[in-house]
Formats: structure tokens, C-alpha cells, sequence
């Protein structure tokens, strides 16, 4: 019995110490395995805005939020691509949300909702359901058809697409994880929230709710072709938008560490980054702030600029503010326009291929200084969405008293989130400007412009849309695009002056069609989830003029 | 030691007291060897038809009783048996026993060491004595066992010194992991593993480096014998690392019990005699025109009486190398050792090139009592590589895009600096590829190896049914190496040159016992192992790079790079200097055991089963199972015994085996994520490593025969196998991003090979003076991937240039994927329409298929009193190889299919133009000149036209003439007691339809696992010719006689 015992234990001692002997090796000593929800929420919400940076270059050009400068007259790229409204067959390039969506939010989301629950981090898990459900739509949004049901499923290597609406069905969906999360933050906060969003809502939970509603509005907006949404829809619309930012203090905005030694933390739009040498603004975005005498179907009759103008942009040597036509290739080598009227680019230089010596951004405004918050989601934003769905409802007063907060929301932004730098009006010199804000004598005549703010009565959706617009301008990539499309591009009568380039100016396989949805990443999906792909249409050469869900009735 | 000698004599004397009769006489004798006339322990002689038997002891002696007219046998394993007749009255015999070749039929050596009946074996197992090793010279003994084994096959990295070789048995069983035998050596696991670059700071793939694999360290003089192990059914008892078979390594033991010197050496000389074709028409420049600054020929022709170098045939050198030899053994009581020293220093082809080896072993052997044996190894291996960097980078190509109207030799400017040609308006032009003489004396690659081995080996005989055997043993190496770009050189113009450096420690230790108890019930023997093992192995890899190669007063570094000198030059490297350390921890548990039932003498059953716990996968995912089960049945023994058919016997087994993943595969890892915004966080990497990933498994069927003919004189031995790989992992696979990750790590594939072996032997002549015999080694193999729930698996580090070693569904493992020409509905070649050139296809498709048709050995051995001469052919039928030297060769308008560029031509095909796929689609009109038009090379021309079907070739792998220097020359010299010479020449000549000059080679090293890059032909140079020379002696101790 003794002996049994004796060997009884020795066996128990040898099979412990062989179990602990193989778990020694089993864990991973080179890197982590596990990663605090402060640390991945981060790279997350970096993630937002290396997505839409980075696809901005080709988006921009589809909604005319940018033009080219060709580099030395050669018609070729990526860019030129995109601003023909075509694609670049065999390249990852506009593919950015798609990586973003699927890698860079991803299992990090899914991971990061995992590991707060043992926790009881509700805070973190808010977060996170909340960029889950940005990110669907962010990512339905520009592509259209995309997997959805099937995505992250473990063990499956080909993935079934869904239709748009099913993106945001479940974004719908994570808004109200998001929302009972936040609910349960509210009474039990980690106190670590703001090591996760330093650089972006600096733990206000609050703004965070802000921004689920928001993307709640947003989610109801894309219904706004449905037969259902003048009854329904609208009505989400109107109720979220009044949930979401109070005024440009809420605004979601990412930061940036300037200090970061590597620039690679830095503003993707900034110069030192150096990603948009060759990029203008378009004369189509020109003409909403200054008119145009030679341009037909002007938005705005008055001939005074805007008084944002002076703030957004720098002018030509000649003291006139200036634009290229889009799918002209202007102010190449063949064709340059006369010196004094060149166009400065978005970091105030006149060069055609390089930035600022050693990234200085001294020249550079808004959204383009290396240290420039990134707008997410703005309160003018949603004000301008309040308006449309008043406007399609038929309650114009309503609607013009959002159009009017959406136009001061986005003189608020400029004014609060940006450094403010004004030319000199009427100054020849693009260098010399004041560091003040737009002053609200400006701002208050603009608003008394009856061509610019008409009473209920005159109130049109070109003048929403246009300010809406204005007001997204160099930011909202994304939303610009998915209201052009809802409208079809529509030059007359919601974007007069939108530059329709024509057949001869478009990409080959267009067909005489602009572009409607970006396809999906090529190394994705073109080469590895070829069936899937194929079954809609993916590989047909004006895949992405196909219209996509929310611009059919 | 008297005392020990009566011990061991005990049992044979009570053999003989016990048979005690009349007419009862005593022969006694020595035994000595035919192959080196000294005494043999241990020889059995046998009064034959009775259980009377004895040992010879350390001096040779014996000495038994027996009856007149009875038959006394002399057995000793290698050595042919022989009688002697019993006289009338005591005498005193001497014998000499004859060593014969090592044959098919005797004493196998299977897994874990255990020597086994052949005839009981119910697998393919193929034997290769030492002495055919190291009768081919070659320095890493994997390239010795080309053609001498069906089924195997050694894929060469390159003819480079200290290059890395890939043991790969029946084809190639996992997808992304190794495919490399598993190699064991005197019954204990031998790390053989190629440095894997991916574990440097800048994470490199594995084509522009190589590194000796870690079993060259092994000296080939070493081994007295392998077994191979060839499909996983034989070496089913170690589980998941069986999967690719195993070689199964046993090292020489001191032999006599007197001492005994030998020294041999060997002299070797080697050249290449075998280069790509370049055209001397025209010059260099662009679309016709001439431009003197670039590495491009599409120039105007050169000019009549334009004088060429021979730029290839000049760089190369004659490679020397010699080898010093030197073995001591010997022994008392019960105790031999036996010492091993040698000295191996090659100066290889390539200009300072070279490798260096020093290798000591030293073995003891001992009995202290009858049940005890125990035998102890240890071993120390130096191992000092120069390496020349290869492929697109390398040497090699830059040498022949060197021009041929200038002297490559010249590489040095006024200056001292490098040499450009594409200079323009007096700026050097430095993304120019480095002037070959350049790359390789300014640019430095080495690295030094330290090894030690030891394993010990006790034996315990319980009593005569019970065995207990353990084995200890530990591999530890360290190896450091760096590379040093010049400042000057093109890869690191910019930053001012790299030098990366690293210090990787390997540690293993292994452990196994096995019981092993013998049962006779009647007719059945029943044998039943019972084993455990343990195994644990340790990588650290540190390693750092740096650019700026500036000393802190900013000055360049010396010029001459002492390579000594090397571990100041981290202190210069001012900027960009990263590091990457790297632990990695593999272990397990098994425990294993093996049942064999022999009923009589000629039906014989095994089963085999092994669990292994395996420390990468996670608690509950731990354990594996692995059975086998073979069959061995003698037909031959029931049959009349006749002079024609000596042995027949069938084969057939079932294993079931696994294939271990990689260390932490299974978890997920974080890196920083250094984006946008505030600069820190964590963020899973690019590759989704996967909690649900578990061993590969293999299933093998096997079917066999053995044939025996006419008394042993004709053998034939035939395999035929079918294994299944079920979920084999592919690691990094890149599937669609909504896996949630951009590169994939998943049990996917399933695969299959199958394949006939064949070994005929025949002895043609065999008698006291003349022998010769004739062996072939047959084995044809097919494969395919029969699971791939993705479009397309490649290898990474295969994606060479506009092609990889790609797996398809339905398609052979062994494919290369590959850019092909667009086409139309029909199979039209679509053509853009702006230009004229022909478009490709988006998509890599199979472009071709490696897989030889069959392959084939063939060894002949003659031999003449002392002479012997022997062969060994390698004959290869079939396989495709990618020529991709030839397409950077179209690429650089050098090679000899750009001559017909005046032509004018129309490619054939339809335009691009939207009707492509209409029933009147466009045809192509439009003319291009590519001598005007050099684009048409060098953008259009896609991987599919440089794939070369079906490649043979017959190659003379070695041949060996030795002579022995026989009794009267030793009398006259006195001081040798065996004396022979040999002259051996490797790759003396290949023939083949390959263009170009050798079909074998790997754009990869085997570490990069999977399939790799095999017969991807991209800046290798051709294996060299190579003589060798040298003799063996043993000196004659005084003693003797």
C-alpha cells in the first residue's frame, strides 16, 4: 500500500512537472501575446485615419475635392486614374479602408471586446463596438458589396460577399453594443479611457455617445432613396443628428503626437509626410467660395469671396484665388498657365513636385500642417444631414435653421480646430497673412446674404448640399462621395459647376460613366477571394461604375 | 584485465566442458580482416548444428572443442562467413575473414538505433556503407548520397564552399514547413538546420545568403554506415518528426583492441567549365542607340576587331582544398576508443571564397561487465565560412553583364574606389550592380561555427529477454556571422553601407530509454519495445545591422575589412542600427512503443505506436497519437531451397505519422504600431498566427518486395508507396483580408505522394580476384495538391522574380507559378493596343512543373586484385527548370535570343480593345522593332517562355580508381600495414538539353521550407568539376604478428 502510494505520487509529480516543463515553452517569449486595451485602442483610431488618408488621394479626386498637377507632363499613375474617375488594375492603391477595415480594426476590435469583458472595462468595449460600427460603414461606404457575414469567421479562407445594406445592418447593430456599453461606462468607468483616446476624445465618454449617434445618423441617411424614408427614415435621422454633436466641441477629431521622433505619427496630409505634392484644389471646390464670372451655373451669384476662403486657401501670385478644372491636367508641362495665376499647392508652394523644404508647414492650412487635427465627424456635418432630412420631408424651416447650424458649425471648426492663418485680402503676396480668426463681421454679413442663406421658402437642396460640401471639404471624403452619388453627380441642379468630365476625359473602360464604388483591394480580393468576387461582378471592366445600394431607389 | 578476460571467456568454456566427448580436439587461432590485416574481436565461431560457440577476443583469439569431421563457422557482421573442417588432432588455425560489401538482407539498423533481421523489416530501407561516402570526397556527406539511394534526393543550394544541401526522401510532404529527413545519429536526434535569415534584424528572405546545413558538420570519415529510412513508415516510432523519413547515422568504433593509426588525406582542385551563353554582337545602349554607360546591350553592334575579355572564364579560380585525416584507435580490457582528427580547408572558385573545418571526435567504447555496455561520443566541429552573395544581387549576374569589350578585372578606379561603368558627366552612377571583383573583395560574408556533441549510450542486458538502453545526449553550437556591404557598394549606396551582424546559439538535449524484452512461445517470438523519450531544444539568435559604416570622426572604415577585426565595427555604426532578439523553445514528450511477432522464420508482424506531447500547441491540443503497423512475409521459406530464387519475400505497411508546426505558431502576436497619430500602440501584425493549428499528418501505404537470385548474385528490391498529407500548414498564406489578417497561417492542404523505388543489384563477377558489380537506384514519384481552399500558395522567399514555387489545387506540389501571357476567350494572345506588346496575365498561373519523370543511379564497381575503379551515374529524366539567369540575360539584351532584334515582327494575337472576346475581335497589325524598340525585352518578357520542359541529364556524380597497396610493397615499406591510393573526380561532365549550364540549383535554401526554390535556375553558377587525390595508410604496429 505504502509502496502504491509512493508510486502514486511519483507519477503525479512527474506528469505536474512534465506539464509545467512544456508550458514553460509553450508561451511565446519574443513578443506579446496579449496587449493592454489602452495600446490597441490607439493604433485603432490611428487606423481611422491612415485609412481615410491614405484612399483620400483617389476619393478626392472622384468627388472633385482635388485635382491634379501632372509631374512633368507624364498622364500616368495612380492618381491620374482616379481622376478620370478609373481604377488602377493590379494595385492595392484606394484600397486603404479595405486594409483598415478587415486588418487594422479587425480582430484588434474583436480581440481588444474579448479582453475587456474579463476586465469589466466597459468603456473599452464601447470603444471598440464604436469603430466597429464607423468602420462597417466607412468601409460600405465606398465599396459597396463587400463580405460581411462571413467575415472573421475562424477557419474560412473564402468569403461570400453581402449587399451594402447588410454592412449597415450590422453597424446598426454594433451601435447599440456600443450604446448599452457606454451606458454601463457611465457608472463604471475604468479611469483608463483617456490612455486610449488621448488623440481623440481625451476620455470624455459623453463625446464618445456624441459620436455613436452620429454614426447612427449617418447609418439612416444612406436610406434616403428608399421609398421608406421620407415616413421613416428621416425621422432616425432627424432624432440622432440632435443626439450627436451639440456644437463643434463635440467634434471627433483625431490628433497627433508631433513629438513622436518617427514622422510616420505625423499628419499623413502634412509635408513632412509629403504625400500630396502634386495635388490642388479643384476649381469645382474654387467656385463655391469665390464664383466665377466664366463659370455657368454658379451656386453662388455673389461676386465678394467667401470669407472662408481667404482662411482655407492661399492665392495665386496674383492675389486671385484659383482652382485646376478637374480631368484637364492643367499647368502640366504642354499646357502651364501664365505664372501669376499658378495655383498653389495645399502646402502653399508653387512647385509641381515638391513640398516645403525640410516638411515645414508654414505654408500650409487647415487640414494640412503636420500637426492638423483630422476631422472624423463634425456637428455641421450633422446639421447639414438634419437639414436634408427635413428639407425631403418637406419641413423647410426646420431645415434651414440646420442649414444655418451647419454653417456656423463649420466657420466654428475652422475657427476652434484650426490654426488660424488669413491672407490679407486683396494681398498679391501668398506669404503674407495674420494669424487670426475669421472674423464674425465677415461671418455675420455672410449669413445676411440672402443668396447664401434665402428664407425657408427659397431654400433649395443645392444650397444644402453645396455647403455641406464646403463645409466637408478636404476631410469628409467619404460622406462628399456618398452624397454626390446619391445624387448622380447631379451639376445642375445640386452641384452646379461639378466639372462631368466627358467621354474622351474619362478612364477607357468607364463606358461613359463616372465612378460609383471603389473595388475591392486587389491583393485582398482580386487574387485571393476570386469567386466570391466574381459572383458580383468584380471582374467586369466597369465594376466600379456599378451603382451601389444607397443611390437606388 | 585477466580477470575481466576469464569473465568473458567464462560462458564459453562452460560451452565447452558441457560438450565434452571423445576424439575431442581443440582448435585455436587468430582471426585478423582482409581489409586491414588486424586481429577481430568478437568474431563467432560456431561448431555448426550445435549451440557450441565462442568469441574471439581482443587479440583475435579463440579457441573451441569440437569432433572430427564437424564444421566450425566464423561469422562476423560485414564479413563473408566461413568453414573450416575439423581435423583429427588440436591445431592451430588462422583465419581470414573477408569484409563484403555491406548487402541487403543482413543486420538493418531502424529507428531509435535498433538493429533489426532485415527480413523482419516490412519497409523500405536501403542501406549505404561509410566507405561509399567517403569514397566520393565530398566534404557535406548529403551530396555523397545522390544516386546511391532510390528515393532520395539532394537539393544543392549552389557548388558554393560550405553550401547548404536539402535531404528530401519521396518528395516533398509539407507545404510551408521542413521537408528535410530527419537525420539521427548513433540513435539520437542531429540538428540539421539552415539558418534561417528571417531571424536577422532585417528579417531578409532566404535567396541572396546560404549556410551550411548544420549535418555537414558530421565528418564523412566518420560513418561507418547509413540507413534510410526512406517514407515515414520506418521511422514511425518518432512520431511527428517522421514525417520525411529519416537517415539514420552510425559512427565508427574502435575496432581492434591494439592500437591502430590511420591517416589519410586528400587533395582536391575544382573549376567551372560551365556558364551562361552571352551574345558578342551587340553593344551597349539603348533602342540602337549606343549609350557606353550602362550594363544594357541593345545598342549598335560593336565594332569589327573589337576586342573581348573573357570576363566569366577570367573571374573564376581553380578551387583548392585539402583534407588531413588522422584516427587513432585502439583499446584494453573491455574498453576501445577510437580518436578522430581532421583538418579541411578549401579555397573555393569564387574569388575569396573559402571554407575551413576542424573536426574531432572521440568515442569510447566499454563492457565493464557482462551486462553492461556502454559507449560515449563526444565531438567538437569548427566550422569558417566566406560566402559569396547570390542572385539577382549577387556576383554572378553582374559578371556576365559585365561588357565584353572591357576588363572586368579592373575594378578598382584611380582612386582605389569601385570601378563604374555608367558614368555620366562625371557622376557615378551607383545603382550600377557592383563589378563582380568588387562584390566579392570589398564585400564580406562569413560566418564561424562552433559545435559540440555528446551522447552516451548505456546498454543494460538484464538477463537474456530483457534490455534496457538509455541515451543521453547533447548539440550545442553557436554560430556568428556578419556581412558588410561597402559604402560603396550599390545595395547600401545611399545610407553609406550596411553591416549586419548576429550570434545564433543553438541547444539541444535529448533523451531516450527503451526496455526491450524477448519472448519465445513455440513457433512465435514476440519482441516488444517500450520507450520514452525527451527532447528540448533552445535558439537564441541575437542580431544587429546598421548603415553609415562611418567611424565616430566620420572617416570610412578601413577599406580592407579585417575579417577579425569585425566585432569593433558595431561601435561605428552611427544611424539607423537595429537589433532583433530572438529565444525560441521547442519541446516534447514521447513515449512509444514497438510489438513484433515472428512466427518461425518467415512471417513477421509489426506494430508501432508513439504519443508525443508537443510544447508548441496549447494544453488541450497537446497530445498526439501515431500508429504503424508493417508486415514482412518470407514466401521464399516455403518453397524448396533452389539456386535460383535465394530470398523472395513481400512487404507491406501502414503508418500514420505527423509533422510538428512552428515554435508559437499558435498564438497571435502584437508589434508596435507606429502610425498615425500619437506614435505608439499595439496592433496584431501582417500574419495571423493561429490558436487552432495542430500537426500535419501523414498516412503511408506501402507495398514491397524482395528478391534474391541466384545465390544472392542478382537483387532486386521493389517499393511502391502512396502518403497522404492531410492539413498541412501554410505558413503566411495570403487569403482575402476578411480573415482579419493580410497573411494567414492555417492547416489547409491536403497532398499526396506516390511513387515506385527499385534497387537491382548484380554482381556480374565475383571471385577471389575479380569483382564487379552493378547496382541501380530507380524511383519515379508523382504528387499533387489535392485540398487548397485558396487560388494560389507560394512560397515568399521563392518569389524570385516574375516567378514562385506556387501550389495550385489539383496541380503538382512541385509547380512553378509563374507571370503568363493574357489571353482572350479563344487563347488568343491579347495585345495592348497602344504599343503593340504582348500584355500578362494578372494572375500567377502554373507555368511549369519540376517533377522529373524518374531518376535514376547507377553504380558500377570494379575491382582487380588491389584496384578497384567505381562510378556512379545520375541520370534524371524529365522535370522542368526555370531559366530565370536567361531572363535577365533577355532582360540586359545579352542573351543570344535577343540576336534576331532586327527582325521586325508582329506579335501574334488580338488587341486589347474591348472586342477582344467578340466573335471578331481585333487582330494585331501592329509591327515593333526591337532593336529599336528594347522595351519589348525588357517589360515583356514574362517567366512562361523561360520555363524549359522536360530537363535532362546524365551527369558523372564521382568516380573513384584506388589501388591497395598489396603484402609484398607493406612487407617492403615495413611500416604500413594497409596502403592505398585513390584519384577521385566529382561532376566530371553532365549531359543535358538544359541551356543553361547546369539544371541543378535553388533559388532558395532549405530554410525557407515547403517546396522551396529547386530548379529555379536565378545567378547560380554551375556545380565545378572537381579531381581529388589522396592517400590512406594505417600504420603497422610493432607488435604485430
Amino acid at each position: 500500500m505504502k509502496k502504491t502510494i509512493i508510486f502514486l505520487i511519483a507519477v503525479v509529480a512527474i506528469t505536474s512537472s512534465c506539464k509545467k516543463y512544456l508550458d514553460d515553452a509553450y508561451k511565446n517569449p519574443n513578443l506579446p501575446t496579449y496587449a493592454k486595451p489602452e495600446l490597441v485602442l490607439q493604433s485603432c483610431i490611428s487606423g481611422m485615419h491612415r485609412g481615410i488618408a491614405f484612399d483620400a488621394r483617389y476619393l478626392g479626386y472622384y468627388s472633385q475635392n482635388f485635382s491634379q498637377i501632372p509631374n512633368a507632363g507624364t498622364l500616368n499613375g495612380g492618381f491620374f486614374n482616379a481622376e478620370r474617375h478609373g481604377y488602377n488594375a493590379g494595385s492595392d492603391v484606394s484600397g486603404d479602408i479595405w486594409r483598415m477595415h478587415y486588418w487594422n480594426m479587425g480582430y484588434n476590435i474583436i480581440d481588444m471586446i474579448d479582453s475587456s469583458r474579463i476586465t469589466g472595462k466597459y468603456d473599452y468595449i464601447a470603444a471598440a463596438f464604436t469603430l466597429n460600427a464607423w468602420s462597417w460603414v466607412t468601409l460600405a461606404d465606398v465599396h459597396g458589396e463587400m463580405p460581411v457575414r462571413q467575415a472573421f469567421e475562424k477557419g474560412r479562407l473564402s468569403f461570400e460577399y453581402d449587399n451594402q445594406n447588410v454592412a449597415y445592418e450590422y453597424a446598426l447593430k454594433y451601435c447599440d453594443s456600443a450604446l448599452v456599453n457606454w451606458e454601463k461606462a457611465a457608472s463604471m468607468p475604468s479611469s483608463t479611457l483617456a490612455e486610449g483616446d488621448l488623440y481623440f476624445f481625451k476620455g470624455n465618454q459623453n463625446r464618445w455617445l456624441r459620436f455613436v449617434n452620429g454614426i447612427k445618423a449617418r447609418i439612416y441617411h444612406r436610406y434616403s432613396k428608399k421609398g421608406s424614408y421620407v415616413a421613416k427614415e428621416a425621422d432616425s435621422v432627424i432624432k440622432y443628428t440632435n443626439l450627436a454633436m451639440a456644437s463643434t466641441n463635440d467634434d471627433a477629431m483625431i490628433e497627433f503626437n508631433i513629438a513622436f521622433p518617427d514622422a510616420t505619427a505625423q499628419n499623413f496630409f502634412g509635408p513632412r509626410r509629403n504625400n500630396l505634392a502634386q495635388f490642388r484644389v479643384s476649381q469645382f471646390q474654387m467656385n463655391m467660395l469665390t464664383g466665377s464670372a466664366t463659370t455657368p451655373g454658379l451656386v453662388y451669384g455673389n461676386v465678394t469671396n467667401d470669407p472662408r476662403v481667404r482662411y482655407m486657401f492661399r492665392p495665386s501670385p496674383n492675389g486671385t484665388y484659383n482652382g485646376i478644372t478637374s480631368g484637364q491636367f492643367a499647368d502640366n508641362a504642354s499646357t502651364p498657365v501664365a505664372s501669376d495665376r499658378r495655383v498653389p499647392s495645399l502646402w502653399g508652394v508653387l512647385s509641381q513636385t515638391s513640398g516645403p523644404a525640410l516638411g515645414l508647414d508654414s505654408g500650409a492650412r487647415t487640414f494640412f500642417r503636420n500637426d492638423s487635427k483630422f476631422p472624423i465627424m463634425t456637428y455641421s456635418e450633422m446639421q447639414f444631414m438634419r437639414a436634408e432630412a427635413y428639407f425631403l420631408k418637406g419641413d423647410v424651416t426646420n431645415a434651414r435653421a440646420a442649414y444655418i447650424n451647419g454653417i456656423n458649425g463649420h466657420f466654428d471648426m475652422l475657427n476652434t480646430h484650426f490654426v488660424g492663418y488669413l491672407n490679407a485680402v486683396g494681398t498679391a503676396s501668398p506669404i503674407a497673412m495674420v494669424k487670426v480668426p475669421i472674423p464674425a463681421t465677415e461671418r455675420a454679413a455672410y449669413l445676411a446674404d440672402p443668396s447664401f442663406v434665402p428664407p425657408a421658402s427659397s431654400l433649395t437642396l443645392k444650397h444644402i448640399m453645396c455647403q455641406k460640401y464646403l463645409a466637408l471639404w478636404g476631410w469628409g471624403f467619404v460622406e462628399n462621395w456618398v452624397d454626390m452619388r446619391r445624387y448622380s453627380y447631379d451639376e445642375i441642379n445640386i452641384y452646379p459647376s461639378f466639372t462631368r468630365l466627358n467621354i474622351v476625359n474619362l478612364f477607357v473602360d468607364n463606358g461613359g460613366k463616372l465612378a460609383e464604388r471603389v473595388r475591392p483591394r486587389y491583393n485582398s480580393e482580386y487574387l485571393w477571394n476570386i469567386e466570391a468576387l466574381a459572383l458580383v461582378g468584380g471582374f467586369n471592366p466597369d465594376y466600379h461604375t456599378k451603382k451601389v445600394w444607397f443611390s437606388l431607389p | 584485465m585477466r580477470k575481466l578476460m576469464r569473465i568473458l571467456f567464462c560462458p564459453a568454456l562452460l560451452f565447452i566442458s558441457s560438450s565434452v566427448f571423445s576424439q575431442n580436439t581443440t582448435i585455436s587461432g587468430v582471426v585478423i580482416g582482409d581489409d586491414d590485416n588486424e586481429p577481430m574481436r568478437n568474431v563467432t565461431v560456431t561448431v555448426k548444428g550445435t549451440k557450441t560457440a565462442t568469441k574471439t577476443n581482443e587479440v583475435g583469439y579463440y579457441a573451441i572443442t569440437a569432433q572430427k569431421g564437424q564444421i566450425l563457422q566464423f561469422t562476423y557482421v560485414d564479413f563473408a562467413r566461413q568453414e573450416i573442417v575439423v581435423g583429427g588432432s588440436d591445431a592451430k588455425v588462422n583465419i581470414k575473414l573477408a569484409r563484403v560489401q555491406k548487402q541487403l538482407g543482413e543486420v538493418i539498423v531502424t529507428a531509435y538505433g535498433i538493429k533489426k533481421d532485415n527480413r523482419s523489416v516490412g519497409h523500405a530501407a536501403q542501406n549505404v556503407t561509410g566507405e561509399a561516402i567517403a569514397e566520393t570526397q565530398r566534404d557535406n556527406f548529403a551530396n555523397a548520397l545522390q544516386g546511391k539511394v532510390a528515393g532520395l534526393t539532394v537539393n544543392t543550394t549552389s557548388g558554393a564552399p560550405g553550401s547548404s544541401a536539402q535531404i528530401v526522401l519521396r518528395g516533398f510532404n509539407s507545404i510551408g514547413g521542413d521537408n528535410s529527413a530527419l537525420i539521427i545519429l548513433d540513435g539520437v536526434p542531429l540538428n540539421n538546420n539552415v539558418f534561417s535569415q528571417s531571424r536577422l534584424g532585417s528579417d531578409g528572405p532566404n535567396r541572396s545568403n546560404d549556410y551550411t546545413n548544420r549535418a555537414a558538420d558530421i565528418n564523412p570519415e566518420d560513418i561507418e554506415s547509413i540507413t534510410i529510412l526512406k517514407g515515414p513508415e520506418g521511422a514511425a516510432l518518432y512520431g511527428v518528426e517522421a514525417g520525411n523519413g529519416a537517415i539514420i547515422i552510425t559512427t565508427k568504433k574502435a575496432k581492434a583492441q591494439k592500437l591502430k593509426i590511420s591517416y589519410d588525406n586528400n587533395f582536391r582542385w575544382e573549376q567551372i567549365t560551365r556558364f551562361h551563353d552571352v551574345q558578342k554582337v551587340y553593344d551597349n545602349g539603348f533602342n540602337g542607340s549606343p549609350v557606353n554607360t550602362t550594363r544594357s546591350f541593345f545598342g549598335p553592334k560593336y565594332a569589327d576587331g573589337t576586342k573581348f575579355y573573357d570576363n566569366a572564364r577570367n573571374f573564376f579560380n581553380v578551387g583548392k582544398s585539402y583534407k588531413h585525416n588522422l584516427t587513432l584507435e585502439g583499446g584494453f580490457n573491455n574498453t576501445g576508443i577510437r580518436a578522430n582528427f581532421s583538418y579541411y580547408n578549401q579555397e573555393g572558385v569564387i574569388p575569396n571564397s573559402g571554407n575551413e573545418k576542424i573536426n574531432a571526435r572521440f568515442t569510447v567504447t566499454t563492457k565493464p561487465s557482462k551486462k553492461i555496455e556502454i559507449s560515449t561520443t563526444a565531438a567538437f566541429y569548427n566550422q569558417y565560412n566566406r560566402k559569396a552573395f547570390r542572385g539577382t544581387g549577387g556576383y554572378y549576374l553582374s559578371l556576365l553583364s559585365w561588357p565584353l569589350d572591357d576588363d572586368a578585372r579592373k575594378w578598382q578606379n584611380i582612386s582605389g574606389n569601385r570601378r563604374i561603368i555608367s558614368k555620366t558627366a562625371g557622376v557615378d552612377n551607383n545603382a550600377e550592380l557592383n563589378n563582380p571583383y568588387f562584390e566579392v573583395t570589398r564585400n564580406k560574408n562569413f560566418d564561424v561555427t562552433n559545435r559540440i556533441t555528446f551522447n552516451t549510450n548505456l546498454t543494460y542486458k538484464a538477463n537474456d529477454w530483457l534490455n534496457v538502453d538509455l541515451r543521453l545526449a547533447a548539440d550545442a553550437y553557436s554560430q556568428r556571422g556578419a556581412y558588410i556591404y561597402d559604402r560603396e557598394s550599390f545595395n547600401f549606396f545611399s545610407v553609406g553601407g550596411r553591416i549586419e551582424e548576429y550570434r545564433s546559439n543553438f541547444q539541444s538535449y535529448n533523451s531516450n530509454l527503451l526496455v526491450t524484452a524477448k519472448k519465445t512461445f513455440g513457433k512465435f517470438n514476440f519482441k516488444l519495445l517500450v520507450g520514452q523519450s525527451f527532447d528540448d531544444r533552445t535558439t537564441t539568435t541575437f542580431a544587429t545591422f546598421g548603415d553609415s559604416v562611418y567611424d565616430a570622426a566620420r572617416n570610412l572604415i578601413p577599406k580592407e575589412v579585417q575579417i577579425n577585426g569585425y566585432t569593433s565595427t558595431l561601435k561605428r555604426l552611427n544611424s539607423r542600427t537595429q537589433g532583433r532578439d530572438t529565444l525560441t523553445l521547442q519541446r516534447s514528450i514521447g513515449v512509444f512503443s514497438e510489438l513484433t511477432i515472428a512466427y518461425k522464420d518467415f512471417l513477421y508482424f509489426t506494430a508501432t505506436g508513439r504519443n508525443d506531447w508537443l510544447a508548441e500547441f496549447p494544453k488541450d491540443k497537446r497530445s498526439y497519437f501515431y500508429p504503424s503497423i508493417n508486415t514482412s512475409f518470407v514466401f521464399s521459406e516455403l518453397i524448396r531451397k533452389n539456386n535460383i530464387l535465394t530470398l523472395g519475400r513481400l512487404r507491406a505497411s501502414y503508418a500514420k505519422t505527423g509533422k510538428r508546426s512552428f515554435p508559437y505558431a499558435n498564438q497571435s502576436v502584437y508589434t508596435n504600431a507606429i502610425s498615425s497619430t500619437n506614435g505608439y500602440g499595439n496592433a496584431y501584425g501582417f500574419g495571423a498566427n493561429n490558436p487552432d493549428l495542430f500537426p500535419e499528418q501523414q498516412s503511408t501505404v506501402e507495398l514491397g518486395t524482395e528478391l534474391k537470385f541466384l545465390k544472392n548474385r542478382v537483387k532486386l528490391d521493389v517499393a511502391v508507396y502512396r502518403t497522404e498529407i492531410n492539413n498541412s500548414i501554410a505558413a503566411n498564406a495570403r487569403p482575402s483580408y476578411a480573415t482579419g489578417f493580410i497573411l494567414y497561417t492555417s492547416n489547409i492542404a491536403d497532398l499526396y505522394n506516390e511513387g515506385i523505388e527499385a534497387t537491382l543489384g548484380i554482381d556480374w563477377i565475383k571471385n577471389k580476384k575479380i569483382g564487379w558489380n552493378t547496382s541501380f537506384n530507380f524511383n519515379t514519384m508523382r504528387n499533387k495538391v489535392t485540398r487548397l481552399p485558396l487560388p494560389e500558395f507560394y512560397n515568399s522567399d521563392s518569389w524570385l522574380v516574375g516567378f514562385r514555387a506556387s501550389l495550385y489545387r489539383g496541380q503538382p506540389t512541385t509547380t512553378i507559378g509563374g507571370q503568363n501571357y493574357l489571353r482572350n476567350d479563344k487563347g488568343d494572345i491579347l495585345i495592348d493596343p497602344s504599343n503593340g506588346y504582348p500584355l500578362s496575365d494578372p494572375n500567377y498561373v502554373k507555368i511549369g512543373d519540376r517533377n522529373p519523370d524518374f531518376s535514376m543511379g547507377i553504380t558500377n564497381s570494379f575491382n582487380y586484385k588491389g584496384l578497384k575503379l567505381s562510378f556512379t551515374l545520375d541520370w534524371k529524366q524529365g522535370g522542368d527548370v526555370l531559366n530565370g539567369t536567361e531572363q535577365q540575360l533577355v532582360i540586359n539584351g545579352l542573351s543570344k535570343r535577343t540576336l534576331d532584334r532586327e527582325t521586325p515582327r508582329i506579335i501574334p494575337g488580338v488587341l486589347q480593345d474591348g472586342l477582344q472576346n467578340s466573335a471578331t475581335p481585333t487582330r494585331n497589325t501592329i509591327t515593333i522593332n526591337p532593336y529599336f524598340q528594347n522595351d519589348y525585352y525588357q517589360f515583356r518578357t514574362y517567366a512562361v517562355d523561360f520555363v524549359e520542359k522536360d530537363v535532362n541529364w546524365l551527369r558523372l556524380r564521382d568516380v573513384t580508381l584506388s589501388y591497395n597497396f598489396g603484402k609484398k610493397v607493406l612487407n617492403t615499406l615495413r611500416i604500413f600495414s594497409s596502403a592505398s591510393f585513390f584519384v577521385t573526380g566529382t561532376d566530371l561532365f553532365i549531359i543535358t538539353n538544359y541551356s543553361g549550364p547546369d539544371p541543378a540549383s535553388n533559388g532558395t535554401t532549405p530554410a525557407s521550407g515547403g517546396v522551396g526554390a529547386f530548379a529555379i535556375d536565378l545567378g547560380g553558377t554551375a556545380t565545378p568539376i572537381g579531381i581529388n587525390t589522396g592517400l590512406r595508410i594505417s600504420f603497422k604496429n610493432g607488435k604485430d604478428k
